[in-house]
């Protein structure tokens, strides 16, 4: 079943330097992308999510952020190595990215049609009027009816759920590897974000892209993934098939994620909640960082870092109570 | 919770709240339209829409934050709309608000204590109270420390500013307390905390909220009754737990099936509701809803449904349950 791997991301470090000392956004973070999958990251804010696939693209402002180790394969190239030409060959054709706010990340004074066609022109070297043509389709493709005439309308005269179909379009107009998501459908209300994800899921199922797509929303995971990878400060503390995951979460941070979520169900017991709240980043926890949160926490846990381990064939646990928690990689 | 269910604290008759546009032709938008209602002591009310629908516009409407342009708000026997001065100053301690953003609506430049004590100063309650105390109080109440008082908002987490928010809303006791989006800025174990303590503090200080919310399944979590609106107008209104056996209007079912639920039970078939919310400027004839709706028949394009009881307290706007 397993596919062939189109992202390989090693022991991947991120710093970044502030005036009151140095953060460690993500610490070495390690997982596989595989085509045609749907990989969910999950996390709260803080957790690194946004970083770490900011990282993939090389779009890491630096200063104050900056790889420090670590390597991110794709199709056999470490894109941390990569130089500034190799990655614009490869942001918006190969690996693309939509984000939160598709207002900021539109260009306000270009027509919507352009700005598809503007990775069409750069990118496979189009004509213009080609690219155009082709940027109309594929906001048919997308699902904006009347895709002629929306193509020569500016982005404030959309909607925000039209607004993100112009920037999947945009995305997708070169017929990427890879899709990041950055939290999509954050912005959008209910009934347009669940237009969205059908969307998302079509386009996967019919060019074959594979998508990361991060959310704090365990819910649209559920729904759309394949896969899941939980974070929590900057560190991976499960992977499982999306499926299990709900069914039977095993890191405590997990479980409390979930049991934090109100759901509709007829007696309404009260919320469990997770004491405490995420840590400042630039207090140094020893030991496990979840453990002052942690109602399972022992001693162990407030000395030495457990490490990822694998509890199944796909699914793996970053948490003493599960195999021995020994060093592995 | 349906013990003190006796006295209505709010009343709201034909309440209607329109923009005006600037000109003619960008026409008038209809926030608010012809919305009747009455909140009981010690009850949660809570509102769910998406963007646009008027919840937050109703809430404000209700602590006369906005002036209805036509209809009546009675707040505790009291008919706010007329109210000036002295007298709208005294109304004011009764109904608070609570907001999403917990970072804009408190003063970057003031402390802690400054924010919390600024309520007393306005109302001129320095000498009566002894306010470093109460300011204590509150602070315990919420569940923040005395070292919170000399940090500034800047300083305080997401979970932590709300919770500042709440102790700000509840400083000078009020009955009725608008809670607009409050928890949904922040992370979910954080937003169970809070919602837990706002239900906590409901108990204690015997406090009747408004909730507005587009999230359903929050709304649900701490209402004892929920309206649902679209476009200006309750679709529907019913006691949650009338609401977790039937939804009758074709929009709330729409909006539940939409939500994507986190354990396998809780997701209803899912229903396509196709398009966007029309401009509330120049809102569909007949029912609103009609132009998305499912089951839409010819009637529901002229003739605008009324507001009809289909079981006990449960409300629905729509031709399909008429009888």
């Amino acid at each position: 079943m397993q596919a062939e791997k189109v992202l390989e991301i090693r022991d991947l470090c991120v710093d970044f330097k502030t005036a009151e000392g140095v953060v460690h956004a993500i610490n070495h973070l390690s997982y596989d992308l595989h085509k045609g999958e749907k990989l969910g990251i999950v996390g709260e804010s803080g957790s690194g999510k946004s970083v770490s696939s900011l990282g993939i693209m090389q779009l890491i402002p630096n200063p104050p952020g900056q790889i420090v180790g670590g390597s991110i394969l794709y199709r056999g190239k470490d894109l941390v190595k990569a130089t500034e030409k190799d990655m614009q060959g490869i942001r918006g054709n190969e690996i693309s990215m939509i984000f939160q706010e598709p207002m900021t990340s539109l260009n306000p004074i270009i027509k919507c049609g352009r700005q598809i066609a503007e990775a069409l022109i750069l990118h496979r070297g189009m004509k213009k009027k080609d690219a155009m043509e082709e940027a109309v389709r594929m906001m048919q493709a997308v699902g904006i009816a009347n895709p002629e005439a929306r193509a020569n309308e500016y982005p404030h005269q959309m909607s925000g759920g039209m607004r993100q179909r112009v920037m999947i379009a945009a995305a997708l107009a070169c017929q990427p590897q890879i899709l990041i998501a950055d939290e999509p459908t954050t912005a959008l209300d209910v009934t347009i974000q669940a237009q969205i994800l059908d969307l998302i899921k079509d386009l996967n199922e019919q060019m074959g892209a594979s998508v990361i797509f991060i959310t704090h929303d365990l819910g649209v995971v559920r729904q759309l993934c394949d896969t899941v990878i939980v974070m929590y400060t900057g560190k991976i503390v499960e992977q499982a098939p999306v499926q299990e995951l709900f069914t039977e979460p095993k890191h405590p941070y997990t479980i409390g994620l979930l049991n934090a979520i109100p759901k509709i169900t007829k007696d309404r017991p009260p919320l469990e909640t997770i004491e405490g709240m995420v840590p400042n980043p630039l207090e140094r926890i020893e030991g496990c960082s979840f453990w002052p949160r942690c109602p399972y926490a022992t001693e162990r846990c407030k000395k030495e870092i457990p490490s990822m381990t694998d509890i199944s064939d796909t699914r793996k646990v970053r948490c003493f109570r599960y195999g021995d928690g020994q060093e592995t990689a | 919770m349906t013990e003190n269910q006796n006295n209505v604290l709010v009343k709201a008759d034909h309440i209607k709240v329109y923009f005006k546009g600037k000109n003619k032709k960008s026409g008038t938008v209809k926030a608010v339209d012809d919305i009747s209602l009455e909140i009981m002591e010690g009850e949660t009310f809570g509102v769910v829409g998406e963007s646009g629908c008027g919840k937050s516009t109703f809430g404000r409407t209700l602590v006369r934050l906005q002036k209805p342009t036509s209809g009546k708000v009675f707040l505790d026997g009291e008919d706010t709309a007329d109210l000036k001065g002295k007298k709208l100053k005294e109304m004011c301690r009764k109904g608070q608000i609570i907001f999403q953003d917990p970072s804009a609506c408190l003063n970057p430049r003031r402390t802690i204590r400054q924010i919390l004590m600024e309520p007393f100063e306005i109302h001129n309650m320095k000498k009566e109270v002894d306010v470093d105390a109460r300011i204590l109080e509150l602070l315990q109440l919420v569940g923040l420390d005395e070292y919170h008082l000399s940090r500034y908002p800047h300083e305080l987490s997401g979970g932590q500013k709300q919770r500042v928010g709440i102790a700000r809303a509840l400083a000078l006791s009020p009955k009725l307390i608008v809670c607009d989006e409050a928890v949904s800025a922040l992370d979910v174990s954080v937003q169970a905390q809070v919602l837990n303590l706002l239900q906590e503090l409901k108990e204690k200080l015997h406090l009747t909220y408004f909730f507005i919310s587009h999230n359903l399944n929050v709304v649900y979590q701490v209402s004892d009754r929920v309206a649902v609106m679209y476009l200006g107008k309750i679709v529907e209104l019913a006691p949650y737990d009338s609401l977790y056996e039937h939804r009758y209007h074709p929009y709330t079912e729409a909006l539940l099936s939409a939500i994507p639920q986190v354990d396998e039970n809780g997701q209803t078939e899912r229903i396509r509701l196709e398009g966007e919310v029309p401009s509330p400027s120049n809102p569909p004839s007949g029912c609103h809803f009609h132009t998305r709706c499912t089951k839409v028949c010819e009637r529901c394009k002229t003739e605008a449904p009324d507001l009809r009881e289909v079981s006990p307290g449960h409300l629905v706007a729509c031709h399909l349950y008429d009888r």
